[in-house]
């Protein structure tokens, strides 16, 4: 089954959890449980089609960053040893990530905080936490109107 | 739950103070916070000089995205009772949740109210601005309390090492509640492991003073609130987080007009280096909460669904602190 898609079943029920169970619920725990729920379905349904270029770039971005940074002291490099084909899933991808998350913390944790390669490495993060940002998680950001 | 409390409660102090008590008007009161679940009671004292107390209990939460004890909160009101710092009145602690099975201390009821909200309506900006000040001082009077009193229920601490203690302690907790690596929050946690800067002093912290958690009634600020996080160490910590974008009062007082007002009253000049290290080391703490909150949710600690994506917060604060060590560099 492709339609409803995922996202529009994600929406329809968190509308019909809204407007048919909500109003039922006296204010208390219930209530906020649910009124929670519905929130956080609205920003999964959000962020699910974004999720896999999400992955895709962040991990690109990690690899080629790390490379000029830290270049591989043999092989190839790690952006050249992402999995292309045939396409990643999702958990390879998130492995592949975190992998280089890790490789990255570990990098802030040696790097000489005032050089220029510090300076890369602050850019990258910065360009990670924007990619992060639109995914749009975050019980306090805004989403759009549908 | 509240006859349970009730009914608890009424025994406990009947047998603790040794005269009959009545509870009543037991109610949980609307609240943000996430440590504490409040509730309000009328205890009735009866014996040789009957007394009334308009009460609030702070009943320990389940996990969630704080873990503390309630001692040293209650002991730090109690230290407090008589000074000139606005804080709700000590009266009972239970650690053991002796009571009604769950831990608790009493406070007397603070007339106001926390909610910020109507202050924050363009037309009530005057009023904002007077509690902001009124903050500002309270904060600088919180700052110049003589420590030794305290030292009994709060570790002890030294100009030289209050910053040290306080990043150590929270780097540790990254440590430990981290799901995932954040190469972003390792890259400003060895930022300031290289800059941390020496207190002024030795001050009674609050740890999470801000809009929010006081009281106000008018153009009255009648209490500071939420005293979980309250350690000893500089003062500049506090001024670090008051302004936060999350709940600054800038649209009514600048913070510049913020630190005059404390300085004017702390009578020493805050410094701004410090002040920056502060504001970074922040949105540190605050990252570690989310991610502290969202552990909880994943292991099922809790099942309060508002802390399953509080990690999704951490970007937003790291941003901030990137963007605070750019300037600095």
């Amino acid at each position: 089954m492709l339609n409803p898609s995922i996202v529009e079943l994600l929406n329809t029920m968190a509308d019909a959890l809204r407007d048919t169970v909500l109003p039922e619920l006296a204010p208390g725990p219930a209530h906020d449980q649910l009124r929670d729920a519905v929130a956080l379905t609205r920003r999964i349904a959000h962020a699910v089609p974004l999720l896999p270029g999400y992955l895709h770039a962040d991990t690109t971005d990690l690899a080629r960053t790390l490379d000029g940074l830290a270049p591989p002291e043999r092989g190839t490099g790690r952006a050249a040893a992402l999995p292309v084909e045939p396409p990643p899933s999702l958990d390879e991808l998130i492995r592949a990530n975190l992998a280089l998350r890790d490789e990255a913390a570990a990098l802030a944790r040696r790097i000489d905080l005032g050089s220029t390669e510090a300076a890369e490495l602050r850019a990258m993060l910065l360009r990670m936490v924007d990619r992060e940002e639109s995914l749009r998680l975050s019980p306090w950001a805004r989403l759009p109107r549908r | 739950m509240s006859e349970v409390i009730r009914t608890g409660l009424e025994t406990y102090l009947s047998v603790r103070l040794g005269v009959p008590v009545v509870v009543t008007g037991v109610a949980p009161i609307s609240s943000v916070g996430n440590a504490r679940d409040p509730w309000a009671a009328t205890i009735d004292i009866g014996g040789a000089r009957p007394e009334r107390i308009e009460a609030v209990l702070l009943v320990k939460a389940e996990a969630g995205q704080l873990e503390t004890t309630l001692g040293p909160e209650f002991h730090t009101l109690a230290a407090l009772d008589g000074s000139d710092v606005p804080a709700p009145r000590a009266l009972w602690l239970d650690e053991e949740g002796a009571a009604f099975g769950r831990p608790f201390f009493a406070t007397e009821r603070v007339a106001g109210s926390a909610d910020t909200a109507p202050l924050r309506r363009p037309e009530d900006a005057e009023r904002m601005a007077a509690v902001a000040v009124q903050l500002a001082r309270a904060a600088a009077r919180l700052h110049r309390v003589d420590v030794g009193p305290f030292e009994a229920h709060l570790a002890p601490t030294a100009p030289a090492s209050a910053a040290d203690a306080q990043l150590a302690h929270w780097a540790e907790l990254f440590e430990r509640q981290r799901l995932e690596p954040h190469p972003a929050l390792t890259y400003v946690i060895a930022w300031l492991e290289g800059r941390r800067p020496v207190a002024p002093r030795v001050s009674v912290v609050h740890g999470d003073l801000r809009f929010g958690n006081l009281l106000h009634h008018g153009d009255r600020l009648t209490a500071l609130l939420d005293w979980e996080m309250v350690h000893l160490g500089d003062p500049t910590e506090d001024l670090g987080w008051v302004y936060r974008d999350l709940w600054s009062p800038a649209q009514a007082l600048p913070f510049e007009a913020f630190l005059d007002a404390y300085e004017d009253v702390a009578e020493r000049a805050v410094d701004r280096v410090a002040l920056r290290w502060w504001q970074v080391f922040n949105e540190v703490k605050h990252s570690v909460i989310s991610l502290t909150a969202t552990r909880s949710f994943a292991e099922r600690t809790t099942q309060a669904l508002r802390h399953a994506n509080r990690s999704a917060t951490v970007p937003g604060f790291v941003r901030r602190a990137l963007e605070l060590v750019e300037d600095a560099c």
